[in-house]
């Protein structure tokens, strides 16, 4: 088989993977390398689904020893099935990377044989990369459950991201989707990572150095039948106790027939996932909780509001607050308001006065904002502090295309 | 009370500095412009000659009394394609007579935003181009075509050196007649250069394989090319290795 039909084959079968960051390290060249990174990661293109393409996101192979059933790579799906040898990939990327196509690559794989002997393989991939290429760019490698921990040490020595894929946030659902996993051989690699994390100095790269760029994890949203509520509280652990970088949401595209998953003609819940990346945003960066914003009555965020926006509408007691005098952790909680625009606020008002033409200016999202804000004392919305009222008149506004949902925050 | 002016100068940073120098001295400019303006019986036209004496001399000045920040905020504005650059840099400096160092710190202020705005949408483009620019292999080189809506060319070299490191390779602004040349060494940029001494070579494996790659990762349920055009905007597709096949 040709490196075009491995690729296309093994490209395809990578792509229900979303992470694609190339984020979280700056590092620069080495005098005889190739490559470099800075933290806030680039995308050098955006596919037709206008995803963010960062990364050669590739399978060292489909061949498979499982049979989830969500997965397009079960051992029972009658598929075309191959192979990457590793300096096929080394080469692919090096070449590509050269080109400024990619910022690196994200080398995933389906479990061939035994997870030791896919890991190792992976293992020999990004060793070439790093020492025959002496490629310096960035390099995500998801981790295979069950493989011998010293084999991960030695990949996070060599990586910048490692991840490990959860899929699904409850025992029963593995049990009913995934029956050969088990949720405590999925986490005990993430324990080991981020155990590992802690102990390793931070020194320069090139030396030793245990995944810089810290690791991550992706669930799958509406394949089982576990709530927002649930999803969430589980990404909170793992920023909280394992100390992740990023918890992806993949909404469920069906592939597979079968009894206990979604029927085929399902359509992925994108908006779904979008609240849920949302809400995520809200853990990581505005001090949120998962429990004030979401609890076990009402375990589902709203479709049509932004997660802030829900907490917001059912915490009116909070507001108006004053643009000119709220400490940071106050704006924050404003619907409309992000980290950089509360920091441009604090660090502007101490010099002059902040207005509704000045938060304008910062790009405030003031058609969610407004109505919960004062500039000097003035209210400046048209409707009075009160939920439904507020809530019709932004999903009419919504409605007439002022609101995108795919606006962050 | 003096004529107020409006100043004409050659589109360089030292050119900016120069006009600079002359509105702290005699603060009478009324507006900056690289471009000749429309003619207004109430204000006269001068053009001004770049110095290279006075814009150091201004250089120093404004990294005492303001910061090395304000500076880098001014040379992003002087590389912005509006028309209105130049009266935004004139804005803005009047502004930090008022606020001192302390002008880094405004952002949504009036006289501030304009230039904010600018250095914003440089910045935004320098950023896009880390990722967007497409080198192919040519002769002994890598060459990158590409044609930014700023004049960004000098602003992505030393990342592209830094990545690139021993690969000779040429970055090519096709709107400008730019090229940002980069030896292995140093990097360089040379004006008036000929985007047609290079001809295109379509016979690159990888190029095929990168266009083979983009359209397998494509989830076809999820479409939506709205948001697509919104990341990587309709103009930049010309120059872009995957997108000229896919033809949409």
């Amino acid at each position: 088989m040709d490196i075009l039909e491995k690729l296309n084959i093994l490209a395809d079968a990578a792509k229900y993977d979303v992470s694609c960051a190339s984020s979280g390290v700056t590092k620069s060249n080495t005098t005889k390398g190739i490559g470099n990174s800075i933290r806030s990661g680039i995308c050098h293109t955006w596919t037709s689904d206008g995803r963010c393409v960062s990364l050669l996101k590739v399978l060292q192979t489909n061949n498979c020893i499982y049979d989830c059933k969500y997965c397009i790579n079960r051992k029972t799906n009658d598929i075309p099935r191959t192979t990457f040898y590793p300096e096929e990939v080394a080469k692919l990327t090096y070449q590509f990377y050269k080109r400024n196509y990619i910022e690196g690559l994200f080398l995933s794989s389906a479990i061939e044989k035994s997870p030791n002997y896919t890991l190792e393989k992976m293992y020999q991939t990004v060793k070439l990369l790093r020492e025959k290429y002496q490629f310096n760019g960035y390099i995500h490698v998801k981790v295979i459950p069950g493989a011998d921990l010293r084999l991960v040490y030695n990949i996070g020595l060599l990586v910048d991201r490692v991840s490990t894929n959860l899929e699904l946030p409850t025992q029963q659902s593995l049990d009913l989707l995934a029956p050969q996993k088990k949720m405590a051989a999925l986490i005990n690699p993430i324990r080991y990572v981020a155990n590992n994390l802690q102990i390793t100095p931070s020194i320069g790269y090139g030396e030793e150095k245990f995944v810089p760029a810290g690791q991550s994890t992706q669930f799958i949203v509406g394949a089982s039948r576990d709530t927002d509520f649930t999803l969430l509280k589980a990404s909170e652990i793992l920023y909280d106790k394992y100390k992740l970088k990023r918890v992806y949401y993949s909404a469920y595209v069906p592939i597979n027939e079968d009894t206990s998953l979604p029927a085929l003609t399902t359509t992925p819940p994108m908006k779904r996932e979008n609240r849920l990346y949302q809400a995520d945003w809200l853990l990581r960066f505005y001090h949120f909780k998962a429990d004030e914003l979401l609890d076990s009555k009402n375990s589902y965020f709203d479709e049509d509001l932004d997660p802030k926006l829900f907490w917001a509408l059912r915490h009116l007691e909070f507001f108006p607050i004053e643009i000119n005098s709220a400490n940071y952790q106050t704006l924050l909680r404003v619907p409309g308001i992000g980290p950089k625009n509360a920091q441009r606020i604090i660090k502007e008002r101490k010099l002059t006065s902040i207005t509704f033409q000045s938060l304008k200016r910062m790009r405030v999202a003031l058609n969610r904002a407004k109505y919960f804000i004062t500039c000097n004392g003035k209210y400046n919305s048209e409707i009075s502090l009160d939920s439904n009222m507020i809530k019709s008149y932004i999903l009419e506004n919504a409605k007439n295309g002022q609101m995108s949902i795919w606006k962050k925050n | 009370m003096e004529e107020k002016l409006i100043l004409i100068y050659d589109d360089s940073f030292e050119g900016i500095l120069t006009c600079l120098y002359y509105q702290a001295k005699h603060n009478n400019v009324y507006t900056i412009s690289h471009k000749p303006m429309q003619k207004n019986i109430f204000v006269k036209h001068v053009y001004l000659k770049t110095n290279f004496k006075l814009a150091s001399k201004m250089h120093n000045f404004l990294e005492r009394t303001c910061s090395k920040n304000f500076i880098e905020d001014l040379y992003y504005c002087n590389l912005s394609s509006s028309d209105n650059k130049g009266s935004a840099i004139l804005q803005y400096f009047k502004l930090a007579k008022d606020f001192g160092k302390n002008v880094n710190k405004l952002f949504s202020h009036q006289e501030a935003y304009p230039l904010r705005r600018l250095v914003r949408q440089v910045n935004l483009e320098r950023h896009r181009f880390y990722g967007l620019l497409r080198f192919s292999e040519y002769d002994t080189f890598m060459l990158a075509r590409y044609a930014p809506d700023n004049n960004i060319t000098e602003l992505i070299m030393p990342y592209f050196a830094d990545r690139l490191s021993c690969n000779k390779f040429v970055v090519l602004d096709e709107k400008r007649s730019f090229a940002g040349i980069y030896d292995t060494k140093n990097w360089f940029i040379r004006e008036g250069v000929n985007s047609k001494l290079f001809r295109n070579d379509d016979s690159d494996i990888f190029k095929k394989l990168w266009q083979e790659y983009y359209s397998s990762v494509s989830i076809k349920e999820r479409t939506n090319l709205s948001l697509r055009s919104q990341h990587m905007p309709k103009r930049y597709w010309k120059y872009l290795t995957e997108i000229n096949k896919e033809n949409d």
